[in-house]
């Protein structure tokens, strides 16, 4: 998921900021604030939304070479996350802020395995992500000093990074696996059982009372 | 009803809590999926294919989207393929569970065989699919591509139509680091005959001393020369993205190059690079519109040379090997300039750096034929590098800025069509020859001139100047001016107004005036003719203003234009 993010902040640069001179980001390279957040869901997908404000230089370029073509937003992330699919995009502007907005679904960044392991290919060996709590990360971006937030679902117990033999890092994590409508059918199973235990030792109390 | 109430309960509660286990034993899964493809499969990067960590898995033979659209987890699915003439059965992905409404991803990352690196011709082949798992129908499914013979080369794999940048056109460039072979044993022999009969030894590498990698650079520029290679002279790097028709191109192998002696400003460029790599050092290749040269980078300086200045006796003669490197070193100066200014037709192609990201060469065999054709290649360096001559070892010659003009001396001087040059006047020799005023300046096209135009030569005054003209892939010189007035309107709003006089050497002669709502800017004459399948030739014109002022000296530069 760093991988992905990334690959995001690149896009946005290759997009946004490449049109510009090479002295002009020398002397602004803080021309422009990301914030994302990429949340987990029980089927494996994952739901990104990115805020991206700029200063007026940036904005400006933004806006000859992309603000009034989203698609052009939309392809450049298409062909950074390439092994993975993209849907649901959304991509708003807010002029008076010099911001935008997207929202776009990763399908197929998290896999799942014989064991009930999701798994993140992070694509690095060393990957700046801190754990804050069972289910949120935090991921730094050391040459930008921008951090990015990953949220899990909320039955997501032992997550962690691993590295497999070869030294490449995964975010890992289980959680218990549900098909649409199976939770409401176990669950109410569950209430169902339980209501009949509870009325068959009732009726055998009130029968008891009755007898004595 | 009291009685039994807890007991139906219990049932249902049961029933309902065991129905999704049981339904997923007893029930199928049902798998939508969706493939998409590469318009083709260029067999000179198979060892990209079949990394699925090169350039992080770009290069796939297919993506496969699969949902689970059904009630039911499919389990144990297996996507499995198979490509005629050259992969049987295999398995591109295992996935032990697909639970209902969940997608995955499966990129096909194919191993194709050494053999495909020998393939010279393209070919059309059938990829077969078959999605298995214990709980679904199997799925079949089949599509045909393209695979391309191992010289063809493609710069991207958009369509025309989605192509909106320079950077998106040359999509593709890092794989051209693919041809560049230090490990073909062929090449690696010729590189050993450089380094024993022109070099008399090289330590550039391994003693990371700049002097000795110019050396190295001028050293494999000499031995293009002595072994009359020349260059092919037609385009060998796409222009600009309008290019539509470069976007696939021939390039052959190093060793072909090598063997068969002409190569094209790519080809020559993936020669000096493979030499170097096979030396260790460190190989670069600038990348402009419409050409390409080498070069190296050594304690974070960067050098270049001109590999294309070799010409042949045919196009102009040759460059010694100092004029041909400092050519490349004066272009680089432009071309860091350009790359600053955020062009991203320029670029610059580090083969260590995306040889780490994956771009790795094929597998070639060595051969015989091809060892004892270096042979006899290698028997025109012996003893023809006279002693005191810059490509021998610094120890004999230190100071790399002294101008090398002994190799040249060696090589047969080229037969040039004599051009008469009036006194005050100086020979342009790019593209199309003649003569100009001396005094006269070289300016820098801009926006009112299309990409065909390559150079522009003017006086201080630029009340007069003439144009060089280059259109790739036209025929027909008329077409060439439809361009120009194509450009124009849209760039200025001015149109061009011309008629045919004569055709004279080849050349169609126009003689013509750009002019808007009937007010002449420009006077002025073109010579166009068809050479290698593209247009080249001048316009000499001179401002309205200047009345005739300026026609005794265009009708000279005419005169001498061959």
């Amino acid at each position: 998921m760093k991988t992905a993010l990334k690959k995001c902040f690149f896009i946005l640069l290759l997009t946004c900021i490449c049109t510009y001179p090479v002295s002009a980001q020398e002397e602004d390279a803080q021309g422009f604030k990301i914030y994302m957040d990429l949340v987990a869901n029980d089927k494996g997908e994952v739901i990104v939304d990115m805020k991206v404000k700029y200063n007026a230089l940036y904005w400006d370029t933004y806006k000859r070479t992309s603000a009034n073509n989203p698609s052009i937003i939309k392809n450049g992330l298409i062909k950074a996350f390439v092994k993975y699919s993209l849907t649901n995009f959304n991509v708003r502007n807010d002029e008076m802020e010099r911001t935008y907005y997207a929202t776009f679904t990763i399908l197929g960044l998290l896999k799942l395995d014989e064991k009930g392991k999701w798994i993140a290919e992070l694509d690095t060996k060393d990957p700046d992500i801190t754990k804050i709590s069972e289910t949120q990360f935090i991921l730094v971006d050391e040459d930008y000093a921008k951090s990015y937030k990953v949220t899990l679902p909320a039955s997501a117990t032992n997550s962690k990074i691993e590295k497999d033999a070869f030294g490449k890092a995964f975010l890992t994590y289980y959680a218990p696996v549900s098909s649409s409508g199976g939770n409401i059918l176990k669950y109410g199973g569950i209430l169902l059982v339980a209501a009949g235990i509870f009325i068959f030792f009732r009726n055998r109390y009130t029968k008891k009372t009755a007898a004595s | 009803m009291k009685k039994s109430l807890p007991y139906i309960l219990i049932v249902a509660g049961l029933s309902a809590f065991f129905f999704k286990p049981v339904l997923n034993l007893f029930s199928r899964a049902a798998l939508d999926i969706n493939i998409s493809t590469p318009p083709v499969i260029m067999s000179s990067i198979y060892k990209v294919y079949a990394n699925e960590d090169a350039f992080e898995g770009k290069y796939t033979l297919y993506k496969m989207v699969i949902k689970n659209n059904s009630a039911v987890d499919a389990k144990n699915v297996e996507v499995q393929y198979k490509v005629s003439n050259y992969i049987d059965w295999t398995i591109a992905e295992k996935i032990p569970l697909i639970l209902s409404g969940q997608t995955v991803v499966v990129n096909c990352y194919p191993k194709f065989p050494d053999e495909i690196a020998e393939k010279t011709t393209e070919s059309k082949e059938t990829v077969k699919l078959l999605v298995k798992a214990d709980n679904i129908k199997t799925i079949e499914n089949s599509f045909t591509i393209t695979v391309k013979g191992r010289n063809d080369f493609m710069y991207n794999f958009l369509p025309a139509e989605e192509i909106r940048t320079a950077a998106e056109y040359y999509d593709n460039v890092p794989l051209l680091s693919c041809l560049v072979t230090p490990n073909d044993p062929v090449i690696k022999y010729f590189t050993q005959q450089i380094q024993e009969k022109i070099l008399k030894g090289e330590v550039a590498a391994t003693k990371k001393d700049e002097a000795e990698g110019i050396r190295f650079l001028k050293g494999i520029y000499s031995a293009t020369l002595l072994s009359h290679m020349v260059y092919s002279g037609t385009s060998g790097v796409p222009e600009n993205i309008n290019d539509v028709n470069s976007i696939v191109q021939n390039i052959r192998m190093p060793r072909e190059v090598v063997t068969g002696k002409t190569g094209l400003c790519i080809e020559l460029s993936l020669l000096y690079a493979s030499i170097m790599a096979n030396a260790g050092m460190d190989p670069i290749i600038y990348l402009v519109p419409g050409h390409a040269y080498p070069g190296f980078k050594m304690n974070d300086q960067y050098y270049a040379i001109e590999s294309t200045a070799i010409g042949g006796e045919g196009i102009g003669g040759s460059k010694t090997a100092d004029e041909a490197f400092q050519m490349a070193m004066n272009n680089k100066d432009e071309f860091l300039l350009k790359l600053k200014e955020g062009d991203e037709r320029y670029s610059v192609i580090d083969i260590r750096e995306y040889i780490k990201m994956g771009a790795v060469a094929p597998e070639l065999k060595d051969d015989v034929f091809l060892r004892r054709k270096i042979d006899e290649i290698a028997s025109a360096f012996s003893g023809e590098i006279p002693k005191g001559s810059q490509i021998l070892p610094a120890e004999t010659e230190p100071k790399i800025a002294n101008p090398n003009t002994a190799i040249a001396q060696n090589v047969p001087a080229a037969k040039e069509k004599a051009v008469e040059i009036p006194d005050n006047y100086i020979l342009f020799k790019e593209i199309v020859h003649f003569a100009y005023p001396d005094d006269w300046i070289l300016v820098e096209p801009n926006k009112y001139y299309t990409p065909d135009c390559k150079y522009i030569i003017a006086n201080k005054a630029r009340s007069a100047t003439v144009e060089v003209y280059k259109f790739r892939g036209i025929a027909d010189p008329q077409k060439a001016l439809e361009i120009i007035n194509t450009w124009q309107k849209k760039a200025s709003g001015f149109s061009l107004k011309y008629k045919k006089i004569s055709v004279e050497e080849g050349y169609s002669v126009f003689k013509g005036s750009t002019e808007n709502n009937g007010n002449i800017a420009v006077n002025w004459i073109a010579a166009f003719k068809v050479s290698d399948g593209n247009v080249v030739g001048i316009i000499a014109n001179a401002t309205a203003y200047s009345g005739n002022k300026h026609e005794k000296t265009l009708m000279t530069i005419l005169n001498t234009l061959q």
